[in-house]
């Protein structure tokens, strides 16, 4: 008997289950992000908030990705809701530590993909997820490197600091 | 047409011969694609959601599954419901049970 299932998709339904949840996690992230650029515009940390906007257009590039990549596979990609955004925040610190948890809480979604990829033999979709292995690694970095930076500039005043947030 | 997965009121085929699925629903039997089936698939899981459940106990006993882009539509009861994510999580688990063993 033909297997027909297996003609029309390449990539294992459980798998494509979880790139689904990953979709509505990117889009959740660029969210948060589109909130925290509010937050830091309204307060004239123009850095920041360049930083934030062009965070937000990142993860949204991100879950177009993953979305042409279930749907090219012969999957189907659902759109996903997105709500609890918060749109208060006490410092700009406080806003830099939460979208590194945003990202390490990204990551750690991304490996329980990979892992389930080798479990159930889908290297398509582990292949194309190394991409998103290696990105995190440097945008959990970046975040980190700002938070750093936060530390050795001590009570230096916002504007100050908000001048040294990365351009790119 | 080669038999997929029966549940207590529906029953599920592949057609190798049509390349596509059929499930027959008792009143009617639908022919759907893949892409179709898949589409069921995400719509069994919603409808089964404890939130939905809840709603239709606490509220009406019945809800509207529309499918095949609004071609069909049919009025399932909670247990309807339940059997309908049945013959879904049936019907898939024969699909992935063939596709390891034609690996």
């Amino acid at each position: 008997m033909e297997n027909i299932a297996r003609q029309q998709i390449s990539i294992n339904l459980e798998v494509m289950d979880m790139l689904n949840q990953q979709i509505a996690k990117e889009q959740h992230s660029s969210s948060v992000y589109l909130a925290m650029a509010s937050w830091c515009d309204q307060r004239g940390l123009e850095r920041s908030a360049s930083f934030f906007y062009r965070q937000s257009v990142e993860e949204r590039e991100h879950m177009m990705k993953i979305f042409a990549f279930i749907n090219n596979s012969g999957g189907s990609a659902y759109s996903p809701d997105v709500t609890n955004i918060a749109h208060e925040y006490a410092s700009l610190k406080e806003v830099f530590e939460l979208a590194l948890q945003q990202e390490i809480s990204v990551t750690q979604s991304i490996y329980k993909i990979v892992a389930k990829c080798r479990k159930v033999n889908d290297f398509g979709t582990e292949n194309f997820l190394q991409w998103f292995v290696e990105e995190q690694m440097e945008e959990e970095q970046s975040i980190r490197d700002i938070l750093d930076m936060f530390d050795l500039m001590g009570d230096a005043p916002l504007k100050l600091i908000d001048e040294r947030i990365p351009k790119e | 047409m080669e038999l997929l997965f029966t549940s207590t009121y529906y029953t599920s085929y592949q057609s190798t011969k049509d390349r596509c699925f059929y499930i027959d629903f008792g009143h009617k039997m639908v022919k759907v694609s893949f892409c179709q089936l898949l589409s069921l698939r995400y719509k069994a899981k919603q409808l089964s959601s404890h939130d939905h459940l809840e709603y239709m106990l606490s509220h009406c006993d019945v809800t509207l599954l529309t499918f095949c882009d609004k071609e069909h539509v049919i009025i399932l009861d909670t247990l309807q419901v339940l059997d309908f994510t049945e013959l879904i999580q049936g019907t898939f688990a024969m699909i992935e049970l063939r596709t390891a063993l034609t690996a």
